[in-house]
């Protein structure tokens, strides 16, 4: 038999995470104490070596991996690197908010590892290897706070719909093979373009199913039923890492097929994805407006911005897929940090998460609430904050591709967004009433994850430039320029 | 130089945070003091180059999108920057005991707000503009009045949702840059040589023309400004009117009128009926308001309407005499807000029913509010005075029927204030000796904090030409663009320039 290639530097940070979790695993047994933090650390020390190879990788050669299954390529790491910071957040909150254990953070890292070989997955049994890996643990740790009926609920509905997600994601990926005879995303591009034996049945049912699966995983209309309820219920760090984690590789992988695999197949996804994303960031939006938990009124958000994200890649350009990682990056800093405030001022029972509680705020925690301020601004895309070079950003690819009418839904959804992240804000600013609980005093490592955000949230948005020339060479490692 | 105008107040904030919070009003004070220094420092730098900028600083910013770090000086963003510096500076030190984070604040409204007026790049303008409006919404929700959450979450939305409207036209500009030049732009020099065709234009302006008319605010765009006016605190409220409203004004004048000529034109007349109404209803409102703050907030609503014919008048003098009012209307509307904060602090009303006998209790103060109230309804002689009659004189060369109409309102707005004056000063005192049981009567160190604006009142009314001669190569170059593509004989028929 002959076995392929594997080159572990292609799945360097990978491996990193890997060994790390192990790690925790096995000093886990020689522990006293079932619960310390400093398994919280070593794991936050692994993603920080992740992280670390990250820019060593990527002065390299691009690493091929796997016989050719796994890319390590500038999309790959640029998209690596959201998801490590993502993983990094969920370690650090999780230190007060969730019982620090070595399962936490094997199942944190496992997950990570999931996402992080579905962005560099260039064919489709490793992009639904990914997916799985991806999936298992984050079913868990949603249900990790296992006495609150909450999160057991949420578990058990991310479980269900997840698994169906996943089985339509395998039938699609079933039916591509099916129109093309190839499982890898080059191979599809090959056999469409020269329109060998592909079978124009097959091929749409395929996309149409690849698509659906991944819009659960991107929370997308009509696929988005699941996200309040688990948002809500599962723990906050866990909430935090996995809505920017899982949207960073959903977006990676979707991107990939349809940019790499079904450029051919344009005409069937681009009029459907736009609909989408324009239903999906009305319905998010419209939905947050009623909110009164600042979890739920984040996840509903959440839907909103998958939707702006989709928008980046219907642009189908160079500048819609920058925009889309752009956005990603800024995502990752406003909407990290905004939970990590929440994770910062709710207790064990998150009554904090309510909205009441955010009542006078300002003049009991003026620190948390100027950064919570500045996340929610930057959400709402104010300048100078990292949320609007990252809406402009889309704007532009919208235009520049003369989706007109996307760029005027974009405006109309930031329009009514405007209500609800402003309305936590003017709370904060309520003297008097203090009927909120006492919030107990933020963790170091809440308070750091709080200031990291907020430097990334405000040195971005003055100079976006610092990211946006190192994406620009992604976009080119993704159009193999 | 100019790049330190607008960070000095910015790195003034962030040494507010490191000091004790004792030291935080006078150190926001000499930043504001220092800043204001520099801009005087800085008038010989906004000439040299004819029409265009004086001075002009551009380095990229976002390279890849065509963003540049372009901020330029010429007289006409020279005499709002002095503006926005000496208000600003009275401002800030004019209450005192307030916490840290009010002086920060404040001294980021101001550097915002001078970004607005220094940007020579579309996406920086945008940028200030936006930002100016987050310490302004902090400063009015938490140092408010009682009704400070109503009015500030309203001042909030409505000058956002306008200003998204504003980015799609930016956005658009940008991309006809692309498409006429071959590359992403946003400076406003090569905006102004677009070719656009005129139903773009139409909407384009109109999309920058709404975010305008509601930060003026003009009516009907206006419900915002009662309740910000009314709940914000004194020295806040005098940069909302004083100063914000003149970026949008500004606005227009920048970028408005040079890189939307054709639609500037035609939308001159919807813009002339808006005003009109303004002038009107503003000044009728005033003259029936029991809240004295608020009839100071319509006089300006009224005021500014004025201004805003004369800018729809689009000939020269009606584009000088605008101009020449908004630094007049600055200066004299920061001392009317500022002197009846004082007051109201003092007798602990603003209702105007319930004040009265200011002069025997307090003559001092009474005095200067007689001389801010005189300046703004344009005694001649005083600083209001030049202004609108430049105005009035502009507005009537090219539109008799416009001119006629708005003459009224110089009626009515003797008629308000001095009722106003009237009230506040006149008559036996009716309400208690203030909250604090001390005589109403204005302290020394507030005196000398004054002065400079009441100096200006006096000062700039004896020789408006001061102004006129800075903003005279400026202004030229903005009623050229508006000529160069007049498409009939109806806005550009009499050009007489005033000297």
């Amino acid at each position: 038999m002959n076995f392929p290639v594997v080159n572990p530097l292609s799945v360097l940070p990978e491996l990193v995470l890997l060994v790390t979790s192990v790690l925790v695993l096995f000093v886990a047994l020689f522990l006293r104490a079932k619960h310390s933090p400093w398994l919280n650390y070593v794991g936050a020390v692994g993603v920080l070596i992740a992280i670390g190879t990250l820019p060593v990788l990527w002065q390299g050669h691009v690493q091929v991996g796997f016989g050719g299954a796994i890319v390590g390529d500038h999309f790959a790491l640029a998209m690596d690197a959201a998801i490590l910071i993502s993983a990094l957040a969920g370690l650090l909150l999780g230190l007060r908010e969730v019982q620090p254990g070595a399962d936490y953070v094997a199942l944190v890292l496992w997950a990570a590892i999931g996402m992080m070989v579905l962005t560099s997955a260039v064919e489709l049994l490793s992009i639904f290897l990914g997916l799985e890996v991806l999936s298992l643990p984050l079913y868990i740790l949603s249900g990790f706070r296992r006495h609150r009926e909450k999160s057991g609920e949420a578990a058990m509905k991310y479980l269900l719909i997840g698994a169906f997600s996943s089985g339509i994601f395998l039938y699609g990926l079933a039916f591509l093979y099916g129109a093309t005879g190839s499982v890898t995303l080059q191979g599809i591009q090959t056999a469409l373009l020269q329109n060998v034996g592909t079978q124009p049945l097959f091929l749409e049912l395929g996309t149409a199913l690849v698509m659906a699966g991944l819009a659960f995983k991107l929370a997308l209309v009509p696929f988005q039923s699941w996200v309040p309820d688990v948002y809500e219920g599962a723990p906050t760090p866990v909430t935090a890492f996995m809505s920017v984690g899982t949207k960073a590789a959903a977006f990676g992988v979707l991107t990939r097929l349809l940019t790499v695999a079904l450029p051919a197949a344009l005409v069937h996804w681009q009029p459907v994805l736009s609909f989408i994303a324009v239903l999906t960031l009305l319905y998010g939006n419209l939905a947050a407006l009623r909110q009164t938990n600042m979890k739920r009124m984040l996840a509903y958000s959440g839907i909103a911005q998958a939707g702006y994200l989709v928008i980046a890649i219907v642009a189908n350009s160079q500048t819609g897929i920058g925009s889309g990682m752009f956005y990603i990056v800024a995502y990752a800093f406003m909407n990290l940090g905004a939970f990590a405030v929440v994770a910062a001022l709710s207790g064990e029972n998150e009554e904090g998460a309510e909205l009441s509680a955010y009542r006078g705020l300002f003049y009991r925690r003026p620190w948390l609430a100027s950064a919570m301020t500045f996340f929610l601004l930057s959400l709402a895309s104010i300048p100078p904050l990292v949320g609007f070079p990252g809406k402009f950003y889309i704007l532009r690819a919208a235009v520049e591709s003369g989706g007109l009418l996307l760029a005027i839904a974009i405006l109309v959804g930031t329009m009514i967004s405007l209500y609800y992240y402003l309305r936590p804000i003017a709370y904060m600013f309520q003297r008097g009433e203090a009927e909120a609980p006492v919030a107990p005093k933020a963790h170091w490592a809440q308070q750091f994850a709080v200031g990291a955000m907020l430097v990334g949230t405000l040195v971005l948005g003055l100079v976006p430039s610092l990211v946006t020339t190192v994406l620009q060479h992604a976009v080119h490692a993704l159009y193999g320029l | 130089m100019l790049e330190v105008l607008f960070f000095l107040p910015v790195l003034g904030a962030l040494l507010l945070l490191l000091l004790p919070a004792k030291a935080a009003r006078w150190t926001g004070f000499g930043v504001a003091v220092l800043t204001f220094l520099l801009a005087l420092y800085l008038i010989p730098s906004a000439y040299g180059h004819g029409a265009g900028y004086g001075t002009l600083l551009s380095v990229p910013w976002i390279g890849a999108w065509g963003v540049n770090w372009a901020l330029g000086l010429d007289g006409l963003s020279l005499v709002l920057v002095i503006l926005t510096t000496l208000v600003s500076a009275v401002a800030i030190a004019w209450t005192p005991a307030r916490d840290r984070a009010y002086y920060v604040l404040f001294l980021l409204l101001e550097a915002t707000a001078l970004g607005t007026f220094l940007a020579a790049d579309l996406f920086v303008f945008y940028v200030f503009w936006e930002a100016m409006i987050i310490p302004a919404y902090i400063l009015i929700a938490g140092y408010g009045g009682p009704r400070r959450q109503k009015a500030a979450i309203k001042f909030l939305i409505y000058s956002l949702v306008p200003s998204l409207l504003m980015l799609a036209a930016v956005v658009v500009l940008g991309y006809e840059a692309f498409l006429q030049f071959g590359q992403w732009s946003f400076s406003l020099a090569t905006l102004s040589h677009l070719s656009l065709p005129v139903s773009m234009q139409m909407w384009l302006f109109a999309a920058f023309a709404f975010a305008f008319l509601v930060k003026i605010p003009a009516f009907p765009f206006h419900s915002w400004m009662p309740d910000a006016y009314a709940e914000a605190p004194a020295p806040v409220t005098t940069m909302l009117s004083s100063v914000l409203s003149k970026t949008a004004l500004y606005a227009f004048l920048r970028i408005a009128l040079p890189i939307m000529p054709t639609a500037a034109q035609r939308f001159a007349p919807v813009l002339a009926v808006l005003a009109l109404i303004s002038i009107l209803y503003g000044a009728f409102i005033a003259l029936a308001q029991r809240d004295g703050k608020l009839v100071i907030g319509y006089s300006s609503l009224s005021h500014l309407g004025l201004v805003l014919l004369g800018i729809a008048a689009l000939s020269y003098t009606g584009l000088q005499g605008a101009v020449l009012q908004m630094f007049n209307h600055g200066i004299y509307v920061a001392g009317l807000f500022l002197l009846f904060g004082l007051v109201e602090e003092r007798v602990g009303t603003r209702d105007l029913e319930a004040m009265g006998g200011l002069e025997a209790r307090g003559p001092i103060l009474a005095g200067l509010f007689l001389i801010a109230v005189l300046t703004a309804l344009g005694l001649p002689g005083l600083q209001g005075f030049a202004g609108e009659i430049t105005l009035l004189t502009g507005i009537y060369m090219s539109h008799a029927a416009w001119a006629w109409i708005a003459v009224i309102s110089v009626i009515l707005s003797a008629a308000y204030f001095i009722r106003l004056f009237q009230k506040v000063a006149h008559g036996t005192p009716r309400a208690p000796a203030g909250a604090a049981g001390e005589r109403p009567e204005i302290r020394g160190g507030q005196i000398a904090l004054i002065a400079p604006l009441m100096l200006a009142m006096v000062l700039f009314g004896l020789y408006p030409k001061a102004i006129t001669n800075i903003i005279g190569p400026a202004l030229t170059h903005v009623s050229q663009s508006v000529r160069a593509t007049a498409q009939g004989p109806s806005a550009v028929t009499s050009e007489v320039q005033v000297k």
